[in-house]
């Protein structure tokens, strides 16, 4: 039966059309009924929560075969991956480095590229990774950092803009720390309302003052843009 | 326990020297990728605890450096073990009086001052006594000052030859009357003779450096946020200029200041310079282990550049946020957090995901004649952390770096051993540091402990001991009930201040115009 999925936190096109019985993500996303989400978010991996996704239905295929003979199905399914860039405070890569990925329990091993670059093949319900670097280049030796996939917020809402920021080095605040949490009212929430807000602006003049930007502490497009370029995604 | 009767105080210093909290990195959001999109993870730069020495470690609108410091600089070496090859950066401020450029001057040449003594480079302290400037001349002053505090530590009658902790002695030089002369140990002719030769001042600024770091001394290549790979010094020392108040007075102070100065009152106007002595100051930054930052990509200018850098890293608001008065009340760091000009210092030493602010505690050490042990060797844990050993200084105190409160400490002293032996620590205690005055009980609980009642015992034979042993006090006296009762909470709070005060007396000078 056709119907709607509402995205939640952590989702991406991938992990939806799995537990959907897609193989393919694409047939989801080239649906009709979604061209206007794909306008939209242009990135399949790149979701907001509350976005609506029209899921077809799922056809089967008739493949009409000869008998007593062997046949080879090929499944199509594209190639999904998790890319890093591992950069030091001034953009220079940290580069042939050992790194553990460890991913739902698998550990690989692998050592960045030239350009600080990691590649790895993560199956579509991988929502979780722990990154350790063995590398003396960064004061990060042997720390252990969570990543979230999947949750990665769109471009032009603040909690996207807040974990690029926070992912190039410009402590930006909490993501969630924003006008969702306004409704507690105690003291002590609305200071860190405040202090966050300031670290959100400040983080973005810093971004801003780094990149040759105006300087207003305003994610606007130009800003958007930019920060987007510049995280890669 | 052996010690059931030694007695320990502590009491918080000036907060001169913090640990920031280590916090787990932050979670990483990353989108997977089915195209060629990437998620760039860029390492910050994470400063792990902070060091401060005010003003009144400086003459006053100079970068000579006063005997004083010595107690600071014994703070910044406990740091500094504490954060093994973790890189420092040193940043000076200036208070608002006074134009940008002058501030940005003076206080790159405090940054500079401290830099130098920590690398003993006494060609940087030769150019800041050849090359005075403004009001910082350091002259013949600083060198009576360094001759005596160098012969003092000397003479036969000093206790050992460790560096002796700033003593009584160096009150007089401190305060805004420049060098004094309280001790004319030094003749005018011996001063002259070393004022007017290089070489005899190159071994005195030595041997003072050497007196006030003691086996403090650091390395430029290594030790610092940049390497010393800008002649400069880019990255490893900066003066922030009157940029970053930590106080800013309110309108109506202001008015009664200017009316001061036009009537050349000088009283008042030393009052102005004492209310902002909090604004001048050196910080001192240590940064995560393997931090390392580029010369050139550093976005500060060294300590001999004009103010032109530090202003493109202004808030968009930054103009207002360090000048703008309220009309009738001062505006404080400490409260609003929207004093600093300087984006990239703000976000540096306090936006960060560890910028709690930690106390350094002091404790004094005593024998069971409560007299105290100078130069006790000690042993303090806290919490799961590895003990810190050290010697208390030459007044028996033991100065360390604390890392939260409140919190529960085990010590451990005993006195110095013979040349060769392993100390002894023959005395312990366990204390709480910042006794919580919430709850009745607990506040009891940990008062009585720290006043040296043994903690196994139950909690009303130790109310009975103490109304047994202080209730004659009180009036009328307090009859040894075991029931802690308001007038029995009110003496032991009396008693527990009165050892506080005590000392407090005793301790060395730490705050201005006192």
């Amino acid at each position: 039966m056709p119907s709607y999925y509402v995205v939640k936190e952590g989702d991406f096109l991938s992990s939806i059309a799995k537990d959907n019985g897609f193989t393919n993500y694409e047939t989801i996303w080239s649906d009709p009924n979604n061209a206007s989400l794909k306008q939209k978010r242009q990135n399949p991996n790149v979701l907001f929560p509350g976005d609506r996704l029209f899921i077809p239905e799922l056809k089967p295929r008739v493949e009409s075969c000869s008998t007593d003979q062997q046949h080879c199905f090929k499944v199509e399914k594209p190639d999904l991956k998790l890319r890093l860039v591992l950069e030091d405070l001034y953009e220079k890569p940290i580069a042939n480095a050992k790194c553990d990925l460890v991913i739902e329990g698998d550990t690989f091993p692998m050592t960045t590229d030239g350009k600080g670059k990691l590649e790895q093949a993560i199956p579509p319900d991988a929502h979780t990774a722990v990154l350790i670097i063995h590398d003396p280049q960064t004061p990060f030796q042997e720390t252990a950092f969570t990543l979230k996939i999947g949750n990665l917020d769109p471009i032009d809402q603040v909690s996207g803009q807040k974990a690029r920021l926070n992912n190039l080095g410009y402590f930006a605040g909490d993501v969630n720390g924003d006008e969702a949490d306004n409704d507690t009212q105690d003291d002590e929430g609305q200071d860190d309302g405040e202090q966050d807000d300031d670290a959100f602006k400040s983080a973005v003049e810093e971004f801003q003052c780094d990149q040759g930007l105006t300087v207003d502490g305003i994610c606007g497009p130009k800003t958007q843009a930019k920060l987007k370029e510049v995280h890669g995604c | 326990m052996s010690d059931d009767e030694a007695v320990i105080h502590n009491a918080s210093s000036a907060g001169v020297a913090a640990s920031h909290g280590t916090s787990d990195p932050p979670e990483i959001l990353v989108a997977p990728s089915t195209a060629r999109e990437l998620n760039t993870v860029r390492m910050r730069l994470i400063p792990v605890a902070c060091w401060r020495v005010d003003d009144i470690r400086f003459r006053f609108d100079s970068s000579f450096v006063l005997p004083a410091i010595a107690a600071d600089m014994k703070i910044l070496a406990i740091l500094v073990k504490v954060h093994q090859d973790c890189p420092l950066s040193i940043f000076g401020h200036a208070d608002p009086v006074g134009s940008d450029d002058y501030n940005k001057t003076l206080s790159g040449r405090r940054a500079t001052a401290i830099y130098a003594m920590l690398i003993r480079d006494t060609a940087k302290w030769e150019k800041l006594f050849r090359e005075p400037f403004g009001g910082d001349n350091w002259g013949e002053d600083s060198v009576r000052v360094m001759l005596n505090a160098v012969a003092q530590s000397k003479s036969p009658s000093a206790p050992t030859p460790q560096p002796p902790a700033p003593a009584e002695q160096f009150r007089n030089f401190s305060g805004t009357n420049g060098g004094g002369n309280p001790t004319p140990s030094v003749s005018d002719d011996q001063v002259r003779s070393v004022a007017n030769d290089s070489g005899k001042r190159r071994q005195l600024f030595l041997d003072y450096m050497n007196l006030l770091c003691g086996d403090l001394l650091l390395d430029k290549t290594k030790d610092f946020l940049a390497r010393g790979q800008d002649a400069g010094g880019k990255g490893d020392l900066q003066g922030c200029s009157e940029f970053n108040p930590l106080l800013i007075l309110s309108q109506d102070q202001q008015t009664a200041f200017d009316q001061a100065k036009q009537n050349k009152d000088d009283a008042t106007l030393q009052q102005r310079n004492d209310l902002n002595a909090q604004n001048r100051r050196v910080m001192v930054l240590i940064f995560r282990k393997g931090s390392r930052v580029d010369p050139a990509k550093w976005p500060c200018p060294r300590v001999t550049e004009g103010v032109a850098a530090c202003k493109k890293r202004f808030f968009s608001d930054g103009e207002k946020r360090r000048s703008t008065r309220l009309p009738d009340s001062d505006r404080k760091f400490d409260e609003s957090h929207d004093t600093f000009a300087c984006r990239f210092y703000q976000r540096l030493s306090s936006n960060s995901p560890c910028e709690r602010i930690l106390i350094t505690f002091s404790f004094r050490l005593y024998d069971l004649e409560r007299r105290f042990i100078p130069f006790a060797p000690f042993e303090l844990s806290v919490g799961g952390r590895p003990a810190i050993k050290d010697l208390a200084d030459d007044k028996g105190f033991a100065i360390v770096p604390e890392i939260e409160v409140p919190n529960q400490v085990i010590i451990r002293w005993g006195f110095p051993p013979d040349a060769g032996q392993e100390p002894q620590m023959i005395f312990e205690g366990e204390m709480f540091l910042k006794p919580d005055e919430d709850d009745r009980e607990t506040e009891a609980r940990q008062k009585l402990q720290n006043l040296g009642y043994a903690q196994e015992s139950p909690f009303p034979d130790n109310v009975t001991a103490f109304q047994r042993d202080y209730g004659q006090l009180a009036s009328p006296a307090l009859a040894p009930t075991g029931q802690l009762d308001d007038a029995t909470l009110a003496l032991l709070r009396d008693v527990f201040a009165s050892a506080e005060n005590e000392l407090e007396k005793d301790k060395p000078e730490r705050k201005a115009g006192s």
